[in-house]
This record gives C-alpha cells, structure tokens and sequence, in this order.
C-alpha cells in the first residue's frame, strides 16, 4: 500500500466538535482499509484568502495533518467523501514519495571554472585529442612561388 | 513620315534587301489587317461534280484501294513463312533455346547456392533466438525473484512501522491538538536555523541554536 498524506482546512469548531470531526475523517480511511500512521496539528491561521464552502464563508480555519496508507484504489472515494463533509473546507491527498538522496555540490559550484573538477576534467580531455593541423608548405616546393 | 502600308515593305526590304539584293521575299499579312477591298464582295463558286462521275471515282479508287491492301497482306504472310522455315531463322531458333536451356541450368545452380547460404543462416539464426529467449526467461525469473523479495522488504517494513489502532484514534487526536507543530524555519548567513514563525531570534542562546550539518 503506498503512502499518503492528507491535508485538512477545518472550519473553526469548539474542541469536542472537531475532535470528533477529525475522528469522522479518520474512521473513513480506516473503512477504506487504510492504516493511520501519524496525525499533525498545524492550529487555527486566518487563511490566505477568503474561502466559501458549503455555502458560507470562512476567513479562519484550523490546519491538520494525517498520514496514513491506504490502497491507491480507496483515494477517489476518500475524495468523494471529504467533500461531503461540511467541516471541512478543503482537502488533498498527496502520495507520499521517499525523498531523493543528492549531495550538496554548491561549494564546488561556487568556485570559479579553472577550480572546478568537471571543467578541470574536459580541459584534459580535449588536450588529449590530435587536431589535425594545417601543413606549412605542404607542397614541398624548393622555391617561394609568389613574388618578393 | 511613312505610311502604314508603306512602312511593312519598308521593314522587309530592311531585312530582305541584305541578303536577296533583288526583289523583296514574300511577306504574309500581318494579323487584324482586313480583306482586300477588291476581293470585300467576291463570292467564290461552288465546286460541283456530277453524281455519276463522282460514283465512277470512287470505284476507281476503292477498286485500287483493295488490290493494294491484298498485295500488302500476301507480301506480309510470305515473310513471316519464310522468317519460320527459312535456314537462318532456324539456326537463331536453335541458338535461343541453347541460350534459355544454359541460363535455366544457371539458375538452378545459384538457386541451390543461395539455397544452401540460406539454410545455414537460418540455422544460426534460430540457435541465436534460442539462446535469447532462454537468457530473456532466465532474466525475467531472477526479475521477478527481486521483485518479490523487494516487495517483501516493502511489507515488512510497513508493519514494523508503528500505526494508530482504530480505539486509540480520538486519543491520538487529541495528543496532536495539544502539541501542534509549526513547519516554518528561516536560516542565516551563518547557517543556524530558527524553526517556528514567530521566533524571535534574540531570546534564543547562541549556545541553544541549532546549526546546519555541513559535509
């Protein structure tokens, strides 16, 4: 089962109301057969902009995380189910990738072209290359043919 | 200063006088230049030859028409006979089919060559996608073998990995509302980093600052 994380908007409720809405939309992935793996609480922010949902108008709301995996089967109906939920002003599921291994070249990158090993490397290479060179007097003539 | 009639003769003689020297070359009318005046009212009369007469012609000429067409077709069937019976056409017939027999006889060896060539290509060939199909079968049971051990590795790990059991989900949730987490952090120039959004960086001990792994 891959991982996903799901990201909440809540409305803002009172405690009990949103525990036990946040605990609607974790009962949800548990039937879709998912496994809660983590909840994160981000707290209650102004949004960024105001929003409608479910015909009203929010300016506030509490952020919340859960991850969690499930089938990539059960996502559409998680969707489907979310936005049903009148607590919730929006949502996301995102599949959760492992995080690319890279090793930070910014020091080397930094320094100017004649220090970096690359370059250092591409000098050597096209030093290594016989270019073919134009022969003096190829002909081979024993005197000067034009005029002095 | 000339005329227009006047001026075509002049243009002739200026090209014909050169070479001719005596009298000018005849000239066709030039395009648009309208029928003579005296020829304007002139109605040629019609040619007429009596019925009989013209019946008598073409007698005449069907008659000769039809002799020559005979001679024609009894000249054409004498030298086709004689190009099938005569001595020479006999000889080019025997020199053709020598010709055609040696040329087959050609063909039929290079067809056995190419055949044999063939043969063996082919062999070589199937023994070569033998050996490749049994690489490819042996490849893709060690693919598989991986897959499944990878996929192993992958469940293993996910059930080693801790999760929330349906009865602990309000506890849970109520433990992550009372420790809420703030993802914002900012860096400075010397590579220290301040997590939170409104940490304020003076209350924070130099010694207490987290600070960037450098490699």
């Amino acid at each position: 089962m891959p991982s996903y994380e799901l990201s909440l908007m809540l409305r803002v409720l009172s405690k009990p109301e949103l525990v036990s809405s946040l605990k609607r939309s974790a009962e949800t992935i548990v039937q879709q057969g998912g496994v809660l793996r983590q909840f994160i609480s981000i707290g209650t922010k102004p949004l960024p902009f105001k929003i409608r949902a479910h015909t009203q108008w929010h300016r506030e709301g509490t952020y919340f995380l859960m991850k969690f995996d499930a089938p990539s089967s059960a996502v559409e109906h998680l969707n489907d189910e979310f936005k049903r939920d009148i607590d919730l002003i929006r949502t996301h599921v995102v599949k959760c990738e492992e995080p690319v291994k890279q090793e930070c070249t910014l020091e080397e990158e930094l320094k100017s072209p004649a220090y970096r090993k690359d370059v250092q490397q591409l000098v050597e290479e096209s030093r290594k290359t016989v270019r073919k060179q134009f022969k003096q007097n190829s002909p081979g003539f024993d005197y000067y043919p034009f005029q002095k | 200063m000339f005329a227009r009639s006047s001026s075509r003769i002049f243009n002739v003689i200026n090209i014909s006088c050169i070479q001719s020297r005596s009298a000018r070359a005849w000239v066709r009318k030039p395009l648009g230049s309208p029928m003579a005046k005296s020829k304007m009212f002139r109605i040629a009369p019609k040619k007429f030859i009596p019925a009989d007469e013209k019946a008598e012609v073409k007698r005449l000429y069907d008659n000769y028409f039809h002799q020559m067409k005979s001679l024609r077709q009894y000249f054409f069937e004498q030298s086709l006979e004689q190009a099938e019976s005569g001595e020479v056409a006999q000889m080019k017939h025997r020199l053709e089919d020598e010709e055609h027999i040696r040329l087959m006889e050609e063909n039929r060896q290079e067809n056995e060559k190419t055949a044999k060539l063939r043969e063996e290509k082919l062999k070589i060939q199937a023994e070569k996608t033998r050996e490749n199909i049994l690489a490819s079968l042996i490849n893709k049971e060690e693919e598989t073998r991986l897959y499944e051990i990878r996929i192993e590795a992958f469940l293993e790990k996910q059930k080693a990995t801790p999760f929330i059991q349906a009865e602990n989900i309000e506890k849970a949730i109520e433990e992550a509302l009372a420790n809420p987490v703030d993802f914002n952090f900012a860096i400075d120039l010397d590579g220290y980093v301040y997590r939170g959004r409104e940490t304020a960086i003076e209350k924070i001990p130099e010694e207490e600052r987290e600070r960037l792994r450098s490699n």
